[in-house]
Order: C-alpha cells, then sequence, then structure tokens
C-alpha cells in the first residue's frame, strides 16, 4: 500500500494543476494581506459604524490573528473548488488520459488503488491547509503582530483573547481538513462515476456553490433542507471562534462530515470494485 | 518432440455491454515461449478479451486460467507475471519517460531496481531520451516506453493489443524486431492482437482468427498459412474461352466482372498459365492468396 | 394676574434657591476634582455587552487632566464613548451650565440629591442629572442625554467613606444589537437571524471598571495617551 500510496503522491504533486491551487492561495493571501495594510482601518470603520456610537473599540483591532480569521473566511468557499480541480480529476482524468488502464494492469487491488487515491486527495487537503496555515497565519502574524481577535457574528461580535488564539486556530485548520476531506471525497466519488476530466470538478463546484447559496439565504422555507446540507456543516470551524465553544455541536458537525465522507468513499469503492475499465 | 506448456487458456469465454454480445464463448489456448496472435477486424472482440485477461472488465461468463492454476478471481497472484500494453500506451505527459517506469515499478509486489529501469530504458533504445518529458516523445518512442513498462516486473507472458498502431513504417519494424527479441532473448511469451495478417505472419508462431466475439480458426501460423491450397484470381484476353480451358483440366471456374477465379494447388498454377498461354490466351493478371488469408479479407471486409 | 405673577415668582425663587444649594453640591465635587491633574492605577474591565462576548481584561488607566483619558490593555476592550471623567471635566467650569435641584432618590442604599445639569450651549450633552450621595457629597450616579446616543448611565461605588475616586464605574447604555447579514459576516454557521427579530429591538450594554492601586498626581507621560492601535 505504501508503494501505491507513493506512486499516487508522485503523481499528484507533480502536476502542474496541483499547484493552481496553492498558487492562488498565496495570492489571494497576498493580496488580503496588502489589503488590510493599507486600508484595514477603513474596512474596519465600516463594519462597526453602528456599534460605534455608544461602545468605541480600543486596541489593536487590525492584526495578524484576524487577518488569517478573515483569510479563513474569504478562503472557505474557495479552498474546496481548489482541492477539487485535482481531486476530481484524480480517477476521471486518468480515464480520459487512458493511464488508468495501466495503473489496473499492475497486480494491485482495486481497493487499495481507490484508498490510495482517497489518501492522496486528504494529503492534497492537507498540503492546501498547510500552505494557508503558513501563509494565512505565519505570515499575517509576521506582518501585523499578534492581538486579540474580534469575530463578526451574523447575531454579534466575540473577542477572543490573543493567548487562546493558536489552539482555535489549530481547531480551525483541523476542522477545515474535516470539511475539505468531505469534499474530497466527494468528488472522488464523482471522479469514479466519470471518464472525463472535467465534469466531476464542475459537478463538485455546483453542489457546494449551490448549498452555499441556500445556506446564506436567511429564509425559514429552506430550514427544513439545512440539516442536510454538508456545507452547512463546514461552515461550522467558525464556531471554534465562539465564546463559550459549542464544543458538542462542532464534533457532531465533524462527525457528521466524516460520515459524509466514509458514504462517499464507499460508495467510490463499491462502483469501482466493479466498473468494467472500457475507456 | 518437447509438449510446451500452457500458459494460458480460455475457454468459454462470454461478455454483454447491455445487449450487445461482444464475446460469445470465446476459446483460446497459449503456449509458453510462443508469440501468439489474435487476428480479427475491428470490432472483433480482441480487446475486449485482452482485457479480460488483465482483469480491466469481468467476463458474463467462462473462465481464464493463467500457468495452468491460477484463475481471474486470484488474478492479482498471476500479473506480477504479466505485462502489458492495451490498445495505445499512454503515460503522465508531464513526467519524464524514466519517472513514468518509476511510477509504473511502485505498483507492483516487489521492488524494481534503478538498474533494472535503466536497462530497460536501454532495451527499448531511448537511453538519452529517458529524462524528457513524455510529451515530447513520438509515438514509436511512446510505443517503446509502454514496452519497457511492460517488461517491469520481468513478466513470462507480455500482452500487446494493436502495437503497431500508429507507428511509421520504421517504428512498426523496430517494434517487430522488439517483439521477437522478446521471445528470443528472453525466452518471453507474446500474446499480441492484430487486425493485419501480415503483421501476425511475420511475428506469431501460433494464433487464432477472432470473428464477431468467436475464434473462428486457431492453430500454428505457418501451418494455417502455409496451406498448398490457394485461391486464383485470373484476367486473360478471353475470359469465356480460358474458363473452358481451365475447366477442362478439372477445376471449378467462377467468373466474376473481369476475372475468373478458381481453386487450386499451388503447384498446379504453372501447368494452367502454360495451357492458357499454348492457346494463344493472353494473361494480364494472375493473384493468387491463401485459403485463410482470403478468408480473412472477407472478413476485414465485412 | 397678581396671583399668576406671584406663583412664578415663587417658582423662580425656588429655583434659585434649589439651584444655589445644587451650587453648593456640585462646589464640592468639584473641589475634590480640582485636586486631581495626573492618575494612574490598575483597572479590570468587565463586559456584559448583548450580543458581544468579551472577557474581563486587567490593564492600566491613565487620566490627565484637562482632558486626557486612556485604558490601556494588551487586547480588545470596549469603552464608553466618552471618558468617564467627562461630566467631572464640564463640572469644573460653573458658567457653562446650570445646576438645579431635582429631587432626591437612593442609589445603592445612599440617600442621594438629584442634580440636573443643563449645559447653557448644548452641543453634544442634552442633560445631565447627578445623584449625589447627601452624606458623602460624591457622585453615585449619573445619567446623561446625549444627542446621538441616547442616554447613558455611570453608577460610581466607593471603597471607603473618604475616597475622592470610586473603586467601582460602571457605565451601561441602551444600545442596538450589532447585527449583520450571513453574506457579509461569512457567518454561515450561526443560527438564522431573522430581519423581523433584528429590527428595532434596544438593549442595554454594561461596562464595569474596578479600578485598583491608584496613583494620584504623579505625573503621567502624554506619550501614553497617543494612539497606536487602529
Amino acid at each position: 500500500m505504501r508503494r501505491i500510496l507513493e506512486a499516487e503522491i508522485i503523481k499528484a504533486f507533480t502536476r502542474p494543476r496541483s499547484y493552481i491551487g496553492m498558487g492562488s492561495i498565496i495570492a489571494l493571501v497576498a493580496l488580503i494581506d496588502a489589503s488590510f495594510y493599507f486600508t484595514g482601518k477603513e474596512y474596519i470603520d465600516l463594519l462597526f459604524q453602528n456599534f460605534d456610537q455608544v461602545f468605541s473599540l480600543e486596541g489593536t483591532v487590525v492584526n495578524g490573528n484576524l487577518i488569517c480569521f478573515i483569510i479563513l473566511q474569504t478562503l472557505i468557499i474557495q479552498l474546496p473548488l481548489l482541492v477539487a480541480l485535482v481531486t476530481g480529476d484524480l480517477i476521471s482524468g486518468e480515464a480520459a488520459m487512458g493511464t488508468l488502464r495501466y495503473s489496473l494492469t499492475k497486480p494491485i487491488s482495486r481497493f487499495k488503488f481507490i484508498s490510495a487515491k482517497w489518501i492522496t486527495a486528504m494529503l492534497y487537503s492537507l498540503g492546501i491547509l498547510l500552505l494557508l496555515g503558513v501563509f494565512a497565519y505565519g505570515l499575517s502574524l509576521v506582518i501585523f503582530g499578534p492581538g486579540d481577535l474580534l469575530v463578526l457574528n451574523a447575531d454579534g461580535l466575540v473577542v477572543i483573547r490573543d493567548a487562546e488564539l493558536f489552539c482555535r486556530f489549530m481547531a480551525a485548520f483541523v476542522f477545515a481538513f474535516i470539511s475539505l476531506t468531505t469534499v474530497a471525497s466527494l468528488s472522488l466519488m464523482l471522479s469514479a462515476f466519470s471518464n472525463n476530466s472535467v465534469g466531476p470538478i464542475v459537478l463538485t463546484m455546483v453542489v457546494i456553490i449551490v448549498f452555499t447559496v441556500i445556506s446564506s439565504f436567511e429564509m425559514s422555507f429552506f430550514d427544513p433542507i439545512m440539516p442536510f446540507l454538508f456545507t452547512n456543516h463546514m461552515g461550522l470551524w467558525r464556531r471554534l471562534f465562539s465564546d463559550p465553544i459549542p464544543t458538542a455541536e462542532i464534533v457532531q458537525s465533524a462527525g457528521i462530515l466524516v460520515l459524509h465522507s466514509l458514504v462517499f468513499f464507499g460508495i467510490t469503492q463499491y462502483h469501482f470494485k466493479n466498473k468494467d475499465i472500457i475507456e | 518432440m518437447q509438449v510446451k506448456e500452457t500458459i494460458l487458456s480460455v475457454t468459454g469465454l462470454e461478455k454483454y455491454y447491455g445487449t450487445f454480445h461482444a464475446l460469445k464463448g470465446l476459446n483460446l489456448e497459449v503456449k509458453r515461449g510462443e508469440i501468439f496472435g489474435l487476428l480479427g477486424p475491428n470490432g472483433a472482440g480482441k480487446t475486449t478479451m485482452i482485457r479480460i485477461l488483465v482483469g480491466l472488465i469481468k467476463p458474463n461468463k467462462g473462465t481464464v486460467r493463467y500457468f495452468d492454476k491460477i484463475d481471474l478471481k486470484d488474478l492479482n497472484d498471476a500479473l506480477p507475471r504479466i505485462g502489458s500494453i492495451i490498445e495505445e500506451p499512454r503515460f503522465y505527459p508531464y513526467l519524464s519517460g524514466k519517472l513514468n517506469l518509476h511510477v509504473s515499478a511502485r505498483y507492483y509486489p516487489t521492488k524494481i531496481s534503478n538498474k533494472r529501469i535503466s536497462e530497460l530504458i536501454e532495451l527499448v533504445g531511448l537511453t538519452g531520451r529517458e529524462s524528457d518529458r513524455v510529451s515530447t516523445y513520438s509515438q514509436g518512442m511512446r510505443q517503446r516506453l509502454g514496452i519497457a513498462q511492460a517488461m517491469l516486473n520481468d513478466p513470462e507472458i507480455i500482452i500487446l493489443d494493436e502495437p503497431t498502431n500508429g507507428l511509421d513504417p520504421k517504428g512498426i519494424i523496430e517494434l517487430r524486431q522488439l517483439i521477437i527479441r522478446l521471445k528470443e532473448e528472453f525466452g518471453k511469451t507474446v500474446i499480441l492482437s492484430s487486425h493485419i495478417l501480415s503483421e501476425v505472419e511475420q511475428m506469431a508462431d501460433s494464433m487464432a482468427i477472432i470473428n464477431k466475439g468467436v475464434c473462428v480458426s486457431q492453430g500454428n501460423v505457418s501451418e494455417l498459412l502455409s496451406t498448398n491450397t490457394v485461391n486464383v484470381s485470373l484476367e486473360t484476353s478471353d475470359l469465356p474461352a480460358s474458363k473452358v480451358m481451365i475447366e477442362t483440366m478439372g477445376f471449378k471456374v467462377r467468373q466474376e466482372q473481369q476475372t475468373l477465379e478458381f481453386q487450386t494447388e499451388l503447384e498446379s498454377i504453372p501447368k494452367v498459365v502454360a495451357k492458357l498461354t499454348a492457346a494463344d490466351q493472353k494473361i494480364f493478371r494472375l493473384d493468387h492468396r491463401r485459403k485463410l488469408e482470403d478468408y480473412f479479407l472477407k472478413l476485414t471486409a465485412a | 394676574m397678581k396671583k399668576l405673577t406671584a406663583i412664578t415668582l415663587l417658582v423662580a425663587a425656588t429655583n434659585f434657591s434649589w439651584a444655589q444649594n445644587a451650587n453648593e453640591i456640585i462646589k464640592k465635587i468639584r473641589t475634590n476634582f480640582q485636586t486631581i491633574n495626573d492618575l494612574k492605577c490598575d483597572v479590570q474591565m468587565n463586559f456584559d455587552i448583548p450580543g458581544v462576548a468579551i472577557e474581563k481584561i486587567n490593564g492600566k488607566m491613565f487620566y490627565k487632566k484637562p482632558d486626557k483619558f486612556r485604558v490601556q490593555t494588551k487586547g480588545l476592550i470596549f469603552l464608553p464613548k466618552q471618558n468617564p471623567f467627562e461630566q467631572l471635566e464640564l463640572l469644573d467650569d460653573p458658567s457653562s451650565y446650570i445646576a438645579i435641584l431635582a429631587g432626591e432618590s437612593v442609589v445603592n442604599g445612599i440617600a442621594c440629591h438629584n442634580i440636573n445639569i443643563i449645559p447653557n450651549n448644548p452641543e453634544e450633552l442634552v442633560i445631565m442629572r447627578l445623584m449625589v450621595g447627601k452624606q458623602d457629597g460624591r457622585i453615585h450616579k449619573s445619567e446623561l442625554t446625549l444627542k446621538r446616543e441616547g442616554t447613558v448611565t455611570y453608577f460610581n461605588t466607593y471603597a471607603n467613606a473618604t475616597d475622592i475616586l470610586p473603586r467601582e464605574m460602571e457605565f451601561m447604555a441602551d444600545f442596538r444589537r450589532f447585527k449583520m447579514p450571513k453574506a457579509i459576516s461569512g457567518d454561515f454557521s450561526s443560527t438564522p437571524v431573522r430581519q423581523d427579530e433584528a429590527q428595532g429591538k434596544y438593549e442595554t450594554g454594561k461596562v464595569k471598571m474596578i479600578l485598583s492601586n491608584v496613583e494620584l498626581n504623579r505625573k503621567v507621560d502624554d506619550s501614553v495617551f497617543v494612539e497606536t492601535g487602529s
């Protein structure tokens, strides 16, 4: 299994496409950092204009932690798309390229093959997150320095003291990893059903975008379907920046996401085990 | 005479794609150390059968047995001893030829050394280009890299599906020589499919002709093709007169539009020619094809 | 008409006498405040603001006359828009307002005079009501009605009978809860906030400052008041 995994890692990480996502993360982080460096104060003032009448907020609001949080929040929709760009292509791309039939004529079980692909998809997600961690968290802290985090929620504000933030960010990255694994599993599953490279990527993006748009509608009409949108659970990383942290809710959402990943993985395995490779 | 071991036997193989019956109870037997040609027109079921042999698709019925003991359900036990190229070889175009081989090597249970990979690169004549991206390779180079890839595990059986497809004449000759070397120098059993009779004839020891999912003929190539009976096609200055003359020699002659067609032994042709020229018949064209070749031409024409 | 004139004179006279009493009460407060030029102390900031989750934090409080005020902490804090000494600063110039006694009240069990301070030239402050202890002459509660912010209230709690400065200052104000559409906040994780729930509801927010280790009139450098954050 280790050697199959090595092969999959070589294939995935030597592919130019894999670096599109990484490059865009670096570019986006740099852009956000630059924009806050020059106009961060205006942004905060704008957000607080109605709150500012009675209380004034004192201290360094625009700090590395806030920038990291905003980057995470901004990229939370884009990251899955970047992951899908690679993971949605892991099987179907090989089918389209014709290399799938070569891999499968080797003495490896299809279960191991798909498992290796799945682990590779997770490793890629992890790579994206590590990159984001280094740039969004590390670089922002270097540029803007540490400080308390002011979180703007739909129903209020939370100020989290600097000392607690490292752990919370780490937990958020772990949660984001679980979320991205779900997306990677979904796109891998769609990839197993397709023989063209673009379809699964587009379909994954459509699922994420549609689910996210529905989640953002604050209308009771959508309430009944909200629990079934896995993208809703993906947003729960943000609750790690609540006070108090709704641990049970977060663990439940993480569990639901893991369950989704396993179901997607199971469907992929079942389908692929019986699939005739005819392309 | 030593009886060769059966290295692959296929019995009653059937495959449906929906309602399309691609293989209809195919039977084959391949002996160790031979080049076995699988001949058939496009759509005959060759690729389907080859894909079944390497586990890419599952048959609906029938058995495949490797090395006289390994069935399809345990195919992973046989695959370390098999190398294959299914249709045209495909690689990761963004990787070098060498790295492609390293990636493939990782799919085998036993470690394949760098030395082995270098040897194979040399064997297939890619030395000096192994570090270039595959996207820069010609079709012939890819085909040779495909052979190297199929040879990674030093297999006992090499399965090549239409190996000369897309190659230029030079590439075809080089590949043909390489395949023959695989058998003669390395003792490999090669199963190759083709829709070109001459290609099989030039390389294979045994062959099977497949058409519409069934094996219509199987045996030793020289026996199948070197039969004395030939179909003769003749164009003369006076077809009706020539027809009568040939019929008097005891042959059953059929007159087509501009030709006379009849079946005879190879050595009778000079006698027929002598009789016609003696009767002042001008012979514009005389063509003879072996019976199997003719049969195959009819298949492919159909 | 005579009756009306008599009543008017009586009211005016009464007001004058109340104003006189109020000014005397204010004078004691002013005298106390005049002894303070520089102030430095430790402060613990406690927050109880609806819709805002923020833990208490310790820091330093600095004040320097005439109007420099700063709370320095390592983290973010919410402060009243006005500095808590602004009411005392206002009292320092008796010509700028009219002080009128407006009854009595009990604040935290302490009997107080209610004094209305009406600025002569109202800009931001419309009226200030002070609840001054009858016995100690210290402000126990003040209500400021401001043009933009509405009414804000300070409660002062003193540790000792002789203290000029309160040990605790609690600021209260009504404000509209901070709400932001999900699309702007990016918060898709919280329970949906419907527009009808979000609109027009005022709630009371509190900020309590607990002072300790007070150092009076030890020179506080101006650089302390230079803002560095954003």
